[in-house]
């Protein structure tokens, strides 16, 4: 089976498994290793934004959803970003044409750190959970279900309209930005991402294979830039477009020592 | 070096494990998290 097809099974089974939530004993407190919001009425697991941001508001350590992330990260780095995530997978839907002529650029890379830091510091400061309040996946996963389920049973005012703004804010700079809001935006992302330079799970170049005829970067969603980024930069998603691509077929999966 | 590199990882990993286990209480206020609506994802407002 092609890794494309493989990666498919794998977005669609995970976003299944993600709405197991509809059968009350599955509505656990584990924590999603992937931006799903837990305001969807048949999420079965907690987003770890939101979750951070409650524990903050509440002045508790989040130590749960850190070693949660800290063990999937250790594993499989931000593997799920491009395997799993279902509002990533979205974005591969909108930008499944405009891969190749997308912005070629990794600047502003740095932005989805500093929405890391405005969320949990707003958190902090004004004991609310502000991100939840303009997440584009919350709107598609929260909002719009809940609406469709509830339609009259609840008041739903500007928050909800705040929701849908940055839902077709983020759908329409998907369309011309490839996995818009993985590369600048998502908070989740930049924590992922952290782990790709130690996690034990990669992608590796096989040097005497290689021609360094940069088809892998032609094909990178994420628009990396050098080769030698290709699984340990904190952009990387580790999608495996890039393994799909090379005509050596220099680069590979592998358990790294 | 490449091992002591892998058992580096090894190690923190074990780490974060046993912080989830320890903290492992914390589950219970994840799961009332997930069960009751998230006011603000959903846009009630």
């Amino acid at each position: 089976m092609k890794l494309r097809n493989k990666r498919s099974l794998m977005q669609i089974a995970a976003f299944i498994i993600s709405n197991f939530g509809f059968i009350s004993i599955f509505k656990t407190g584990f924590v999603c290793p992937f931006l799903y919001c837990y305001g969807c009425p048949f999420a079965a697991f907690g987003c770890p934004i939101g979750i951070i941001q409650n524990f903050i508001i509440y002045h508790q350590f989040p130590l749960f959803t850190i070693g949660s992330l800290g063990v999937y990260g250790m594993i499989l780095g931000r593997i799920f970003c491009g395997w799993a995530c279902p509002f990533g997978t979205l974005h591969d839907m909108l930008s499944h044409s405009n891969a190749k002529r997308s912005i070629q650029t990794r600047n502003y890379w740095y932005v989805k750190y500093i929405i890391l830091f405005l969320t949990l510091s707003l958190a902090w400061i004004a004991l609310d959970t502000i991100f939840c309040k303009f997440c584009p996946s919350g709107s598609l996963f929260a909002s719009i279900p809940f609406r469709l389920l509830y339609p009259e049973a609840v008041e739903f005012g500007l928050l909800f309209y705040i929701h849908m703004f940055t839902l077709v804010s983020t759908i329409v700079l998907a369309l011309l930005i490839s996995r818009f809001w993985c590369r600048y935006l998502c908070p989740l992302g930049a924590i992922a991402g952290v782990f790709n330079k130690v996690s034990i799970v990669n992608i590796s170049v096989d040097e005497k294979r290689c021609k360094k005829c940069l088809s892998c970067l032609e094909v990178c969603v994420m628009k990396i830039t050098k080769l030698e980024d290709i699984g340990n930069s904190t952009d990387c998603i580790l999608c495996g477009r890039c393994v799909e691509a090379c005509p050596e077929r220099a680069l590979y999966f592998m358990i790294r020592k | 070096m490449y091992k002591t590199h892998f058992k580096l990882k090894l190690l923190l990993l074990i780490c974060f494990i046993l912080v989830v286990a320890l903290s492992a209480n914390d589950y219970w206020l994840i799961q009332t998290l997930v069960r009751y609506v998230c006011t603000s994802c959903v846009g009630i407002g």
